[in-house]
């Protein structure tokens, strides 16, 4: 696929990178050489200096031929106009654009069928604030996403000391909740994925992921690790966008309290937040993290622009006795240092945003991706078209189904409807089929294979 | 339905310079709103681009059949065009594509559609008519070798 990347930022330098491993040709455009030479000495991508809403620009960036245009510059504005000239002067096929101001996206009509031609809005703080809260709806969850607009959840766990199944085999699984059905989609032990049989005997420390219905994770979790309490007393550490986002979405059903040290932006939190306690104070000093009530919190969250800042704030929080500390962790060599330590989950922005993004690279009518375990893992959410002769899916059993090594079928959503994966389950045309693909090598076949053939009409 | 009622000398274009598969369906899309008031650029386009979105339309051995139904067609339509230089279509068989055959047809008669695309995927698997199309140097000759085949009219009948 040919891509076009506005913004060698952040997210966009992220991106570049991401995309770039796999079959793409990528250009990103910058204003700034410097960093596009950085960029382009690490990874093989085409660099454009210049202006990335100027018609010329984007010409001159191969825009005739590209399959996708990703507007992730610093500025919505540049974004939504570079979206608008791509689709007028190009007909660019997918146009993404990143989006913060809510201001321009309460308003769905400035973005309808015939207003400004962007196909996919990002919001990465938007996407960083959900991940968040569905990690505080799981409590001892390292990992919670959502399927079929949330009905089927994907979760990892560490199993614990104490934990009901640890030395059983995962089929006692069902024999310990027979109300409850799940599938256990891959297990990492040491750090190495292992595929889960029914006879895989679960151990102390494994990390499982497993799928299952909503309202039945709490149950699963159960038995997979420890059961902890719902949390009731949390600490945001940092009120920018993101802070501000959680703190409101929290607020009514949890005791809330969001440290900022700007005495401008502490002002503006109070009149907007309604029951938040927002305390004008630093989340690196001890004794304002002790004037907070830190050893009474369930769980503390730093979410600053600073990583540094955030992984201290979060390793003093934690000595001084907070029960979990989640942390806001842009460059990913940091992640690898802290998580799993002092730090119970280190959260990335960047990784929350390729998943997304990546739903519109994968071949396939595909729903969702989630990209997992620092994208070495995909978590896939595709719908299955055509009949037996023109799908490799559709009409066979998920036995049948000729997966890719280490990939299995969590689960399958038919008419809405939750169906948990089993053997002699078999895929229907229009269902939804949830897969967890444990080496992203593998993704191709798995596109391949969601792929009808040449003469489906 | 032959090939002679899908396609004409208009509706064929010989040794198209410069395109990836974007450029290719956006060349399309243009030919056939040209050619009938009643189709809209953008609509094919979009429409053949789903299509794409689900599987390759790529047959291996360098053919694809790009195709869509569509609501404001009123009778199947062809487009068959060569390529100066093959582009890379997603092929099973990973090789590059330089011959196209483009079938738009309308909502209705479902079955009666899926059966004429298989009999052109037949006809664009025989190595024979392959061969024929590959062969012509003129876009006359490439026409007349795409309708006169014998393997053709034996797959109509």
């Amino acid at each position: 696929m040919k891509i076009i990347i506005l913004g060698a930022g952040q997210v966009g330098s992220a991106v570049a990178e991401n995309l770039s491993s796999e079959k793409n040709d990528i250009t990103v455009i910058d204003l700034d050489a410097e960093r596009l030479r950085e960029l382009s000495d690490r990874i093989d991508i085409g660099t454009i200096v210049g202006h990335g809403s100027y018609p010329n620009i984007l010409a001159e960036a191969g825009a005739e031929e590209a399959d996708m245009l990703i507007a992730v510059t610093s500025s919505d504005e540049v974004n939504m106009v570079a979206c608008q000239i791509a689709h007028v002067l190009f007909r660019t096929p997918t146009k993404i654009a990143r989006i913060r101001s809510s201001r321009y996206t309460r308003n769905d009509a400035l973005f309808d069928k015939t207003g400004i031609a962007i196909d996919v809005i990002i919001s990465p703080e938007q996407l960083v604030t959900d991940y968040i809260h569905r990690l505080i709806s799981h409590p001892g969850a390292l990992q919670v996403v959502n399927f079929a607009e949330g009905k089927v959840q994907l979760v990892a766990v560490k199993a614990l000391h104490g934990g009901p199944l640890i030395g059983k085999r995962l089929s006692d699984l069902r024999e310990h909740i027979p109300s409850v059905d799940t599938r256990v989609a891959a297990i990492y032990r040491r750090s190495r994925a292992i595929v889960p049989t029914g006879s895989t005997i679960i151990e102390v420390d494994d990390e499982i992921f497993f799928v299952a219905e909503r309202n039945h994770i709490r149950a699963v979790m159960s038995e997979l690790g420890r059961l902890e309490s719902h949390y009731k007393r949390i600490i945001l550490a940092g009120g920018g966008n993101v802070g501000y986002r959680l703190a409101a979405e929290l607020e009514q059903r949890y005791n809330v309290k969001i440290i900022e040290h700007n005495a401008k932006r502490t002002q503006w939190l109070s009149e907007n937040l309604d029951r938040a306690l927002v305390l004008q104070s630093s989340a690196t000093d001890r004794d304002d993290l002790l004037r907070a009530n830190i050893e009474n919190t369930d769980v503390f969250i730093a979410l600053t622009n600073d990583d540094e800042a955030n992984i201290m704030s979060s390793l003093l929080a934690k000595r001084l006795g907070a029960r979990k500390v989640m942390t806001l962790i842009t460059n990913p060599a940091y992640v690898d240092l802290v998580q799993g330590h002092d730090i119970d989950i280190a959260i990335s922005p960047q990784q929350a945003t390729i998943g997304q993004l990546l739903t519109h690279v994968r071949r396939g009518d595909i729903v969702s991706v989630h990209s997992l375990r620092r994208g070495a893992a995909e978590a896939i959410e595709a719908i299955a078209h055509g009949d037996e002769r023109s799908s490799k899916v559709v009409g066979r059993t998920v036995d049948e189904i000729d997966l890719p090594e280490g990939t299995t079928i969590g689960a399958i959503v038919r008419q809405g409807n939750v169906i948990i994966s089993h053997g002699h389950i078999e895929i229907l045309s229009g269902d939804r089929v949830i897969l967890f693909v444990v080496d992203k090598r593998h993704i191709t076949n798995v596109e391949k294979l969601f792929q009808v053939n040449a003469t489906f009409l | 339905m032959r090939m002679r009622d899908l396609l004409t000398p208009e509706t064929t274009f010989f040794q198209v310079e410069g395109a990836n598969k974007k450029k290719l369906l956006e060349f399309i899309a243009e030919r056939l709103a040209e050619l009938n008031p009643e189709l809209e650029v953008d609509t094919v386009f979009d429409a053949l681009l789903a299509r794409e979105r689900l599987g390759t339309t790529a047959l291996g051995e360098g053919i694809a059949l790009p195709h869509c139904r569509l609501g404001c067609c009123t009778q199947p339509r062809g487009l068959l065009l060569t390529l100066k230089d093959p582009i890379e279509f997603d092929a099973q068989d990973n090789q590059a594509v330089d011959v196209i055959f483009m079938l738009l047809v309308p909502d209705s008669d479902p079955e009666e559609h899926l059966n004429t695309l298989s009999r052109i995927a037949a006809l664009f698997s025989q190595a024979e008519y392959r061969d024929a199309l590959r062969a012509a140097n003129t876009k006359d000759a490439l026409y007349r070798a795409a309708i006169n085949s014998s393997i053709e009219l034996e797959l109509a009948s």
